[in-house]
């Protein structure tokens, strides 16, 4: 079944909610390279949208659009229903947590958390206890009078929210925060931005390549590429029912078997990869038969089953040998090779089973309702 | 570095010691001239001027230097930063003496400066620019600019831009990002650029004796009038020496103050 999950057009129906951020059709262009081509995007109160994508997709300029440091060739920005494309970025109320972390050297964290209060003009009898809150609120108690160069890396990543979330802004911009921390400092900080983010309803947007981030932070993921959103929906959307090729691709590990349509019954259409006959979930309506595509495969669908007995209902069934085997710990990538077919990856949790030596002749299944199948030459 | 630097220097303050009658040998060395130097006020009046022609340029220097440099700092592409660079240092290829003249000629009656000025409807009729201390300050001030302008667009380049991105989403106007992140930041390139310029207009010659003529005399000129009109070298080599000491220490003290500014950024 594949619920509905949106390509690159604003979605209405499920929130109604007015939008705190829109941008309409938003384009811009450097030099002959469009970095963001007629982009559409909607966010309403509260919610953490990512901007995922690979390098050079436009994301980071998106997010310069909504800040304001770039102006758009042509499209509207919408902040709280006002029109923003022109307001200069001092004026729109964002708060910014940049990749390096921005800190002023020159002044103490407690200067640095209390800097948009001052431009704010807000009294100073009002600043202190306001930015000690929000230093405890991120962990930093004690530590308004030091200097960031006496912090560490995490540390400062702290002040750096702490000092855009004091300030209370209509919209919170993550540029890649968590790129410069180490794997196990990212990971405890993606909980807390995230439990702060929720905690204080403000709505975000986050860029990030990192698709773990994606999943585990957003509540609606935009996949970009070249400019446009691939896709826009739900961790499990974008992930289960990749709307094309580049998001499967991305977004976790996907097999892509060349594969060849047969025709179409029901919900399911019958694809030939290699000599074996599969069927695979197929919402694209009519679809010629003999037309070239691939059946894009997750690689924990797919399980690797005793060659004897019964095979599972509606379930695809292929005979194969096992090439080699990499060991993550908690689980195993098993390469194998279909019979006069292609190779794919499997992937096995790890369990009382002993590992498979390569060479060995399996029999993997996986149901009908996994996988996806994209027209066109992989 | 002996040969070249030690010796002259040497010879200077022993020339320093003599009296100008005995010429510079002889073995009865004095204090006098540093003595007449020190106690006379007419030269302390010369000494004023300098100081205050040299504090003027630099002033004007740091003015007119600081959003040039900034505008050089922020070009991106290094070929368009590279090209504009040059274009400043091409004056500096060219010697002071002919880009002096040239300032002649721009700031005389009928020079271009004036018949700007008339021609725009600024003044009444052409103003008087040569031969007085506004117009050294003028050809000075171009001369040294690019001496200025390097100076600050190293130490403006070392400012990330996320740093004036995130005053200016936390609600900086362009001024206020300016005072509150550029400048304190940028400091050092001021310190060493102000000084080296500083140093520069004090020590320049050429430019006050074409421009500011007879009436500008400023230590560097009065030193050559002592040793080539008054021909009195003891003299002229005192002023020297005491002139030196005092740039030394200008160095010294700013590169005290930088090393200490260092120190206090510490490790980012």
């Amino acid at each position: 079944m594949h619920p509905d999950s949106q390509g690159a057009e604003p979605n209405a129906e499920t929130h109604r909610a007015p939008a705190d951020l829109e941008l309409h059709r938003v384009h811009k262009t450097f030099g002959r390279t469009v970095a963001v081509d007629h982009l559409d995007l909607r966010l309403t109160r509260g919610e953490l949208v990512a901007l995922l994508g690979p390098s050079g997709c436009g994301k980071t300029t998106t997010l310069r659009i909504v800040a304001g440091f770039e102006r758009p060739d042509s499209g509207e920005v919408w902040m709280g229903g006002k029109p923003a494309t022109r307001l200069p970025p001092h004026r729109r109320n964002i708060g910014i947590v940049f990749q390096n972390y921005a800190l002023f050297p020159h002044m103490t964290v407690g200067d640095n958390v209390a800097y948009g209060l001052r431009r704010r003009r807000v009294p100073e009898s009002e600043i202190r206890p306001r930015v000690d809150d929000t230093l405890a609120m991120v962990d930093l108690n004690g530590l308004a009078s030091r200097y960031p160069r006496e912090l560490s890396g995490g540390q400062q990543q702290r002040v750096a929210v702490a000092r855009a979330i004091v300030i209370r802004p209509a919209i919170l911009l993550f540029d890649e925060p968590l790129s410069n921390l180490d794997a196990r400092l990212r990971q405890v900080m993606r909980g807390e931005l995230r439990s702060l983010q929720r905690r204080l309803g403000i709505t975000a947007l986050f860029v990030t390549h990192d698709q773990d981030e994606a999943l585990t932070m957003a509540d609606r993921i935009a996949v970009m590429n070249a400019g446009v959103i691939e896709q826009i929906g739900t961790a499990e959307q974008v992930y289960r029912w990749p709307a094309t090729r580049f998001v499967a691709g991305f977004v976790g590990e996907c097999n892509f078997l060349d594969a060849i349509v047969q025709g179409v019954e029901g919900r399911f259409g019958c694809f030939s990869i290699g000599p074996v006959v599969v069927r695979v979930g197929f919402a694209g309506g009519a679809v010629a038969s003999g037309t070239v595509g691939s059946v894009a495969l997750r690689p924990e669908d797919i399980s690797i089953v005793d060659s004897h007995g019964e095979p599972p209902p509606q379930s695809n069934v292929a005979e194969a040998r096992t090439l080699d085997c990499v060991y993550f710990g908690s689980k195993y990538h098993y390469k194998v090779s279909l019979t006069d077919g292609p190779d794919l990856l499997v992937c096995r949790q790890r369990d009382a089973r002993a590992p498979l030596a390569p060479g060995t002749h399996v029999r993997i299944v996986w149901p009908w309702d996994c996988g996806v199948f994209f027209t066109g030459k992989s | 570095m002996a040969v070249f630097f030690v010796a002259p220097i040497m010879t200077m303050l022993l020339a320093s010691l003599h009296r100008a009658q005995s010429g510079l040998t002889g073995s009865d060395l004095t204090l006098a001239n540093y003595v007449r130097f020190l106690s006379d006020f007419v030269y302390y009046r010369v000494v004023w001027r300098t100081l205050q022609l040299g504090l003027t340029v630099t002033l004007c220097c740091l003015v007119l230097g600081f959003p040039l440099a900034y505008s050089l700092a922020r070009t991106r592409g290094s070929a368009r930063r590279g090209l504009a660079v040059m274009l400043l240092l091409f004056p500096l290829m060219t010697s002071v003496v002919v880009r002096s003249y040239g300032w002649t000629i721009l700031l005389g009656e009928t020079g271009l400066v004036n018949a700007m000025l008339t021609g725009l409807g600024l003044t009444a009729g052409p103003v008087r620019l040569l031969y007085t201390d506004t117009g050294t300050v003028i050809a000075l001030v171009e001369v040294l600019l690019p001496f200025m302008v390097l100076s600050l667009m190293a130490v403006i380049q070392t400012v990330h831009r996320n740093l004036e991105e995130a005053a200016r989403s936390l609600g900086a106007g362009v001024g206020r990002v300016f005072l509150d992140v550029v400048l304190p930041l940028s400091m050092p390139g001021v310190a060493a650029g102000s000084v080296l310029v500083f140093i520069l207009a004090i020590g320049a010659f050429v430019t006050p004796a074409l421009i500011g003529g007879a009436r500008t005399l400023v230590i560097p000129m009065l030193v050559y009038q002592q040793a080539m009109v008054v021909v009195d070298w003891p003299f002229a080599a005192a002023i020297s020496f005491i002139f030196l000491i005092f740039v030394l220490l200008l160095v010294r003290l700013t590169a005290h103050f930088l090393e200490s500014h260092r120190r206090w950024r510490g490790a980012r």
